[in-house]
């Protein structure tokens, strides 16, 4: 049984700006809307609704693993290929270091901060403590 | 016969004209640019959206879901997106036909038609015709953001679901490609004739190996529809803004060209006719002098 489920499979991010990640990829962790999922290859085909979290994909050939903070959206794998889709995600893959330890530090600011802070930066608690997170699993 | 000074005037305008119209060609390109490239990055998420509404429309056992039906109010809604600018062909002047068609259509079917308008254009056509606008988006320029374009959406969902709107389009210029954008009105809601749009326009190939019924569901069907409408309403909308301004800046870089090209050739006359002018000016002065001096 272990065999079965050892190797990669594909896995694809895409957004209507554009496809954020496509790659092989040996294990995957998604944010369910009840709760995490995490896949691994020769999956049953599953169609799941995603709520706020972070994607975690693992073991991906010829790069580092990759974190995307997703707000709702769908997953769907068969055959080995899965499809996820949301409408808003934020990932430091593709910013600017500067650009992203200033969402990073806002984010901070926002979770140590009164309401004043609050009002002023316009970001959800909960989402700015799975940005922190973000920072964190991403090195920052 | 205008003198040599007024042709040089003339000429002048004419090159200012011709730096204006080649500046906002250039604005215009770069911008066309950026929208082509986020319209190209979406063609796999769009696909991927079909994909997904194909499957589960397909189910063995029928979703029902009050956006799939339709409802018995007697109002439509059209979401009208324009430029904000003039100086592009007759991008905003079909949109404007498309307008008149829904107001008589809905005089002729004796509906109730609630305008919501994007783009100074089309607000100052309505507010011209003395047509009432039910809501203007002023709060983005041209692409809403996706907060932005989840609130509109998730306004006229509720709208639909508690009977105040029977129907919602969206009146827009679609790009097809470089060589062809038309305006039209694509049907949100129901949602059962943007799930038809949707699967027409996807690239992807028909059917699956795989049904419904194979995939483990998470919530169940109905929680998932419910969600999926809204997400392709949610992305239909931003999508529509998306497409609207890119064929707006691909109608401004065609109209700007050509009267860049026009200004160009004007420019070219006039320079002759104000040689010619010259030339005229000087044989009469020398012809003047040489008479004086035979004199």
């Amino acid at each position: 049984m272990v065999g079965l489920s050892t190797g990669k499979f594909r896995c694809v991010l895409l957004t209507p700006e554009g496809k954020l990640l496509d790659c092989r990829a040996g294990s995957v962790v998604l944010p369910g809307h009840d709760g995490m999922i995490g896949l691994l290859r020769n999956h049953a085909p599953m169609l799941c609704k995603l709520g706020w979290g972070i994607v975690e994909v693992k073991e991906i050939a010829d790069r580092m693993d990759a974190y995307f903070l997703v707000n709702g959206g769908f997953a769907r794998i068969s055959e080995n290929y899965l499809t996820i889709l949301a409408n808003d995600v934020l990932t430091f893959d593709s910013m600017e270091q500067d650009e992203a330890e200033t969402i990073v530090s806002r984010a901070k600011s926002v979770l140590v901060g009164g309401a004043y802070v609050r009002q002023i930066e316009k970001m959800d608690p909960e989402k700015a403590r799975l940005v922190v997170k973000l920072g964190r699993l991403a090195g920052m | 016969m205008a003198g040599a000074r007024q042709i040089l005037a003339r000429r002048q305008t004419a090159e200012s004209i011709c730096k204006v119209t080649h500046t906002m060609e250039t604005v215009s390109s770069v911008r066309y640019r950026q929208y082509y490239k986020r319209w190209a990055g979406g063609v796999s998420f769009y696909d991927s959206l079909a994909q997904l509404a194909y499957l589960v429309v397909t189910a063995e056992k029928t979703i029902d879901h009050p956006l799939m039906a339709g409802n018995d109010s007697n109002c439509n809604a059209v979401i009208v997106t324009g430029s904000n600018r003039g100086l592009c062909g007759a991008y905003n002047s079909n949109i404007f036909a498309l307008i008149k068609v829904h107001v008589n259509m809905a005089k002729r079917f004796g509906r109730r038609l609630k305008i919501y308008a994007q783009g100074r254009k089309v607000v100052n056509f309505l507010k011209n015709r003395g047509i009432e606008l039910a809501g203007v988006y002023e709060d983005f320029d041209e692409v809403p953001s996706v907060e932005q374009a989840g609130a509109i959406s998730e306004d006229f969902v509720k709208q639909y679901l508690s009977g105040e709107i029977g129907r919602l389009g969206m009146v827009y210029t679609r790009f097809h490609s470089p060589a062809s954008q038309k305006a039209q009105t694509l049907a949100l809601l129901p949602v059962s004739d943007l799930i038809d749009d949707l699967t027409t326009r996807a690239t992807v190939i028909w059917p699956w190996e795989l049904v419904f019924e194979d995939f483990l569901l998470s919530p169940s069907a109905e929680e998932i529809f419910d969600e999926l409408a809204r997400m392709m309403i949610h992305t239909a909308v931003s999508g529509c803004f998306v497409e609207a301004a890119l064929s707006e800046h691909l109608a401004r870089v065609v109209a700007m060209r050509n009267a860049t090209d026009n200004a160009d050739e004007m420019i070219g006359d006039l320079t002759r006719e104000y040689n010619r002018q010259r030339q005229r000016q000087i044989t009469s002065e020398m012809l003047d002098i040489i008479g004086g001096s035979i004199g």
